[in-house]
Formats: structure tokens, sequence, C-alpha cells
């Protein structure tokens, strides 16, 4: 089986498919990152870097227009592909927060509105075949789990946070694939992931998990 | 109705044209099913004929109608040529490889013509017609082997550790430069070689195999042992009957560039492989002394080595990889392949292309179309066009196009003056139209100098003349346009992603289509772009 994987950048899949080959036991190799910035030459990217847009734009605008999801869930053995999105842009994405001070589930219930957002960019009712990989606020949180036993899905700026305290251990910070797959390595170890109660430090990485295990290990055992 | 009457009519009933049912097409019809004026046409035969000695013979003394000579030209484009296409007859039956323009060069009718023959001025008549016509196509078609490696299962050849891969007849691998697409092909020369008796450096070289040292050929992956020996097996469909072979090769010298390399499958079977050839040459001479005895079976050791027949050996013994070079095309470097009738760089070409007979010679004209410039192909055997200055004479080809826009005496150019895409065409046409070329056989970067709009129509065309040839090809490209020739409905078709696993080993997955699949919005060649089709590097 294969997962194609929409994300904002290369660092964000390499946390996704940590987790995805810890749960599933699928090879890296069956992981496939669908970009949308492969549809377009340097002509393109000379005309865009004119125009001002953010990382969760490509997203939606893919979302919206499912070319790579439809094509690629064309394909037999290719069932399922994960949209990665935070929320630190949530506002410009026409989100309504819900009050961090009165929301009792403030994570849980942020991650149903972009879920349903979503949803609606897609069109139709793709749940049975999209991995919602709803970051709160950035993917980094999911990282802080490891290296910062507290809650992490409540950090206004969990990137900041994870690079001061993977600086004060002299431990690499760049945001690329290579780094960030090895810093969330232990995401792929089970025994880690429950030792370390990493779920219990951030409800949307919980979510992320429960989406793996729910949706494609049941399709393994098919298999 | 006269025999030479009623012989126009079985030809119209074969639907030849009305140019093709004169009286030279009836005497031909008639010798070659041997029918005397007074025989009745139950009693047809096939002989094998040659056109004047014993064609025309037969016309003079059995319908006392002498021919000169110089009418042979007549028969053959009025008669036999058209007989050959239509299938009615088969030339050089029992010497396929004779050369164009061999004096031994004979006809005879074909079985379900002769069978049809029979019928005639009978009530089955009507009812052997229209079998005929249902069944000439298919006789055609069945004239050649039906070969086919379903599946391949490769272990511990260079980055393939273990990898199974079920074939189609026309097969397309893709993946990022370095997974392991051309190990695969290798994998398969090397299995050629063994059938061959021919594992040593040259055969394997002369098949298209990178050499490297042993070890370096074998697995060795990080955190695993080092193999020792290479494990092929494949699956076999031959005549509707599937066979298993196997094989197990390893190499006599590990770090030696030019060690023979042993099957120890077979080597297990030495004493009973031992026996069969004693008993063979028993059988063909019986009484024959103990000292010739061991003679004759050290012969057959010396030219076979000690292997088992099988019926697929000499498919599997003329695999090649072929991996043109376009100044090999233009026959302006030393022959480097010498495998006949092309080589492996792209050699040979303007030879094969010289013997080529009619049918063969309508269909590689269809690449006329390719090329909006092309008026002509022209394979000028006897070297005469260089002595016209037409070549400056470093190339050793013989092949010359027409360029449709020029001028008359200025419009003739030669391999070596050639577009080179002309010629990459020119190669893979005539290799899946000849039937002297390989019937199984790899093709690495088929894409080379071609236009992508060109590289669509040529596969889709290479596609059909696989099929109706009965041939087995392996591709690669790194070029999404070939994608666009396949049509991945069809089960002969076949794609494949080839990449390197987490661990660095090679697996080989076949992309296809859901069963479910109604439309498809891109064409395969921007699914690969788009990265749908995995085959793509996926860190930049």
């Amino acid at each position: 089986m294969k997962i194609g994987v929409i994300s904002e950048g290369h660092a964000d899949r390499a946390v996704i498919e940590n987790i995805i080959v810890g749960l599933t036991g699928l090879d890296r190799s069956d992981i496939d990152a669908l970009r949308p910035i492969y549809t377009t030459d340097e002509t393109d990217k000379a005309l865009l870097s004119t125009k001002t847009f953010s990382t969760f734009s490509v997203v939606k605008e893919e979302c919206e227009k499912r070319d790579l999801i439809d094509g690629f869930l064309a394909i037999e053995g290719q069932d399922f592909v994960v949209i990665h999105i935070d929320t630190a842009e949530a506002d410009q994405y026409e989100i309504n927060r819900p009050d961090k001070g009165k929301a009792d589930n403030y994570c849980e219930e942020l991650r149903a509105l972009v879920v349903q957002q979503i949803n609606t960019w897609l069109k139709k009712d793709m749940s049975d075949e999209i991995l919602y990989a709803i970051a709160i606020e950035e993917i980094d949180a999911w990282i802080l789990t490891i290296y910062d036993s507290r809650d992490s899905s409540l950090s206004a700026s969990p990137k900041e946070k994870l690079n001061f305290i993977l600086r004060k251990s002299k431990i690499n910070t760049t945001s690329n694939y290579i780094n960030y797959s090895r810093l969330s390595r232990p995401l792929s170890m089970i025994k880690k992931v429950r030792k370390g109660n990493f779920l219990l430090y951030n409800c949307s990485l919980k979510a992320f998990f429960e989406e793996v295990e729910t949706k494609v290990i049941p399709n393994l055992r098919i298999m | 109705m006269d025999k030479i009457s009623e012989a126009q009519e079985i030809l119209k009933g074969f639907g030849l044209p009305q140019r093709h049912q004169n009286q030279i097409s009836a005497l031909t019809l008639l010798a070659l099913c041997s029918i005397k004026p007074n025989d009745n046409w139950r009693n047809a035969e096939r002989k094998s004929m040659i056109l004047t000695t014993d064609i025309m013979e037969f016309v003079s003394i059995n319908y006392h109608i002498r021919y000169k000579s110089g009418s042979r030209e007549a028969f053959r484009k009025k008669a036999l040529n058209p007989f050959v296409d239509s299938g009615l007859i088969e030339k050089n039956p029992d010497n396929p490889d004779l050369p164009p323009r061999s004096p031994n060069t004979h006809y005879a009718i074909s079985f379900l013509a002769l069978n049809t023959i029979k019928k005639y001025n009978t009530a089955e008549w009507e009812l052997a017609l229209d079998n005929y016509k249902k069944y000439k196509n298919q006789s055609l078609r069945d004239a050649k082997p039906a070969v086919l490696i379903k599946a391949i299962n490769i272990s511990s050849y260079k980055s393939i550790v273990n990898d199974k891969i079920e074939l189609g007849r026309f097969n397309v691998f893709i993946g990022v430069n370095g997974c392991g697409k051309t190990n695969i092909l290798e994998a398969l020369a090397t299995v050629g070689a063994e059938r061959a008796n021919d594992l040593s450096f040259d055969g394997l070289y002369s098949r298209g195999v990178r050499i490297a040292r042993p070890d370096l050929i074998l697995s060795s992956f990080l955190g695993s042992s080092h193999k020792s020996s290479i494990d092929i097996s494949l699956s076999i469909e031959s005549k509707s009957i599937e066979e298993e072979y196997k094989c197990s090769l390893s190499p006599a010298n590990k770090n030696d560039i030019y060690t023979k390399w042993i099957n120890l499958v077979e080597e297990e079977l030495y004493p009973h492989i031992l026996l069969d050839y004693f008993n063979s040459i028993a059988n063909k001479t019986p009484g024959i002394s103990g000292d010739d005895l061991l003679k004759k079976a050290k012969e057959i050791i010396s030219s076979k080595g000690f292997k088992r027949d099988r019926s697929f050996d000499d498919i599997l013994s003329e695999y090649s990889i072929f991996d043109l070079n376009t100044k090999s095309l233009r026959g302006i470097t030393t022959t480097e392949s010498k495998k006949t009738p092309l080589g492996i760089n792209g050699e040979g070409l303007d030879l094969l292309i010289a013997s080529f007979n009619n049918s063969e010679r309508t269909q590689l004209n269809k690449c006329l179309v390719f090329f909006d410039w092309l008026g002509e192909i022209i394979a000028d055997k006897d070297d005469k066009l260089k002595v016209m200055g037409l070549k400056p004479g470093r190339s050793i080809s013989t092949l010359y196009f027409i360029d449709k826009f020029m001028q008359k005496n200025n419009n003739t150019f030669s391999a070596e003056n050639s577009n080179e895409g002309v010629l990459h065409v020119l190669f893979y046409l005539a290799l899946f139209i000849s039937a002297k070329t390989p019937k199984f056989f790899a093709i690495d970067n088929i894409e080379t100098a071609l236009n992508p709009r060109l590289c669509q129509v040529l596969v889709s065309e290479l596609v059909k003349l696989t099929k109706e040839a009965k041939k087995q090809v392996l591709i690669t490209t790194h070029n999404p346009a070939i994608l666009d020739g396949l049509n991945l409905l069809d089960e002969e078709q076949r794609l494949f992603e080839v990449y390197r696993d987490s661990e660095g080993k090679t697996r080989t997955r076949r992309i296809k289509f859901k069963e479910n699949l109604s439309d498809k919005e891109f064409k395969l060649s921007e699914m690969w772009l788009k990265g749908l089709l995995g085959a793509v590097p996926k860190n930049f």
C-alpha cells in the first residue's frame, strides 16, 4: 500500500512519515510526497514569487482542485492521502478560533473546525480516504512532546519553543526533511510513544494517530 | 471449367484482388498444389517449390505454357509476393534464414489454404472458405512461437536482494536514477548467457551487461551477509504450458572479473545430464565404441556445457539489452557489438533493412509518417551512392534518406549526415518487425533522441508490432511521453515503478489503475510528472 502526503513542506512530511511507518509497518518508500509545486516550472515560480502566498494556501488550492488527490487515488494500492495543515494561520483560512480561555476542549474544537473546512474545500465526502493531519498550532508541537513532557497543544509558538529547548541541548534545529525525520524518529517507535506518553501532551497528535489506526490499519489486515 | 479458371475462382474466393487472379497467378497456385489438368482438387499436395526449377517447369510440362526466364519477375509480382503477403503460401518454410535473393528461395502452400482448397467443388467449399477467412489472420500470427516470460524472481543481483515481477508482453520500467532498472534487465541477460552456455565476461558483455567484479555483482548490504550466488527463477508459458526455470549462479572466483560462473542447480544434475548425453549418442549411433562415445560426449560438453535442454533455451539465449548509440547507428564507430542481425548499440541496421521482404518493408515504411520531411528510405546494398559522393566515407552504413522538400539532385542524405531521431526510430521498427531479431529483449532508455510526441506514437506502434510478432520486451525510460503510448487497461501492456526501499534494496511495483476507473483526468505522462506514480525524487 502507498500513502500520499500533501503537506506544507518536506520537514512536515518527515514527521508524518515517521508516525505512519511506526503504526503501520509500511516502508518509507511507501509514502509518496504529493507536492503541488511539482506542477509548476521555473517560469511559474518566477511569476508566483511576485505574489504573496502563505504555506496553507498551497494545501487549500490543492484540496479545491483535487488534481493530486484524485489522480493518486486512481491507482491500485494507493488508497489514502494525508492532508497536513497547521492551524497557526487558521484565521487566514476563515476559521473562527474557539476562545482558548472559555473552550474546555480548545484543541479538539479547533481541529474539528479545520477538518470541516478541508471537507468544504474538497466539495465531497472523502473522509474514508483522507487522513487529516491537523497540527495545532504547528507540527513542531508534535515533536515537542518528545523533548518537553508538557502539553504542547496550547503553546502559541511551538516552533520557537522547540528551537529553544533543542538549542539548550545543543541539538540541530534545521527545519528540513533529514533533520526533522531524525528529531521525530521516536514517533515511529510505538513503545517509546507509550512510555513517553507523547500522545497525552498533544491532542492533535493523538487525533492523527487515531486517524491512521482506525482507517489504514484495518485495510492492511484485509490486504 | 478448365483448371486455370477453377484456380482463378479459388483465388477470388480467397479474397485476392482481381489483378492477382490472372493466368500466371492461377498457374502458380496449380503448381504449388501439384494439380495437373485432370486432377481433382481433393488430391492437392503441399510441396516446397523453387520458382524456376519447380513452378515454371511444372507449368511448362503440365499446362504446356512455356514462359521465358525473364518472366520470373512477373511470377513474383503477380503471384508469389501477394500470395505470401496474404498468407496463402509460405516463403522458405524449410529454411527461414535463407538470404533474400538466394537461388534456393522456395515456396509452399499454407496448410490452412491447402485444406480449404481440397474442399473446392464440394458441398463444403463455402464453409471451408468462411473458415479460411476466419482463421487466416490467426494462423499468420501463430506461425511465430508464442513463448512468454510470465514472472521473474531475482535474488542477490546487485541492488536486487529479492524481487518478483509479473511481466506482460510490453513492459515499461520507470524510476529515479540509480534505482536498479537496468539491473533487472541485466539479471535476465545473465540467465540468457547461462542458457547459451556463454556465462563468461564476453558472453555477458555482448548481451549488454555492465560487468563488475563478482563480489560487486552479488548483493552486499549493510547489516546483511554477502551473498554467494545469484538466484533467478522464471515462470515461462510456452504453448499454453507453464514451466519453471531456476538457476543459482556462483562465481568460480569472487575476486576475478573474468571468472566463469557455475549454475549450482545444474551442477547437482551433472551425473543425470551426462547419462542423457550418452543415451542420446547411443540412440543416434547404435553400436558406437566406448572411445567414440566418450569423444562424442566430450564434443557435446564443450559446445553446450552441462545443461538440460529446455524448450525456451533459444528465446532466452537470444535476449540482449539494446542501448543505442547514435554513432553506431550512423556506422561511424568500429563495430562494437558482434550480435547479428542487430548489434546492441545500433550496429547492422542497414544490412537488416536491405534484407527485408515486401511485407516487412511495408511495415517499416509506416515510419514515413513520423517525419514530415522523410520521402524515402534507401538501403543501398551495393554502396553505389558512396561512389556518387553522397557520404564522406567514414561511415560503413549503406542507409540513405530522401528529404522530400529538397531539390531532386540534392535530396539524399547518408546515415552519417541524417537526423539522429530517424535512425533510432528505424532501428526500433526493424527490431520489432524482423523475424530474425530476438523474440525476447530489452531496450534501455528508449527515449534517446526522440521528440515527446514521437515517443507516444512510436510506443503505440511498437506495442502493436510486439503483439503481432509475439515478441516480449522490457523497456526503461526517463521520458514521461513514452508512457502516453501505453494502454494500461490492456493486461499485455504493463508499467512498473522501480525504487529503492528504506534499506536501499531495489523493489518493483506494478502501476495499474483501480478496476472501477471510469475516467482519467490526466495523461500518464502528466501523472508521472505530478508525482502520482512515484518514480520521482522526493526530497527536492
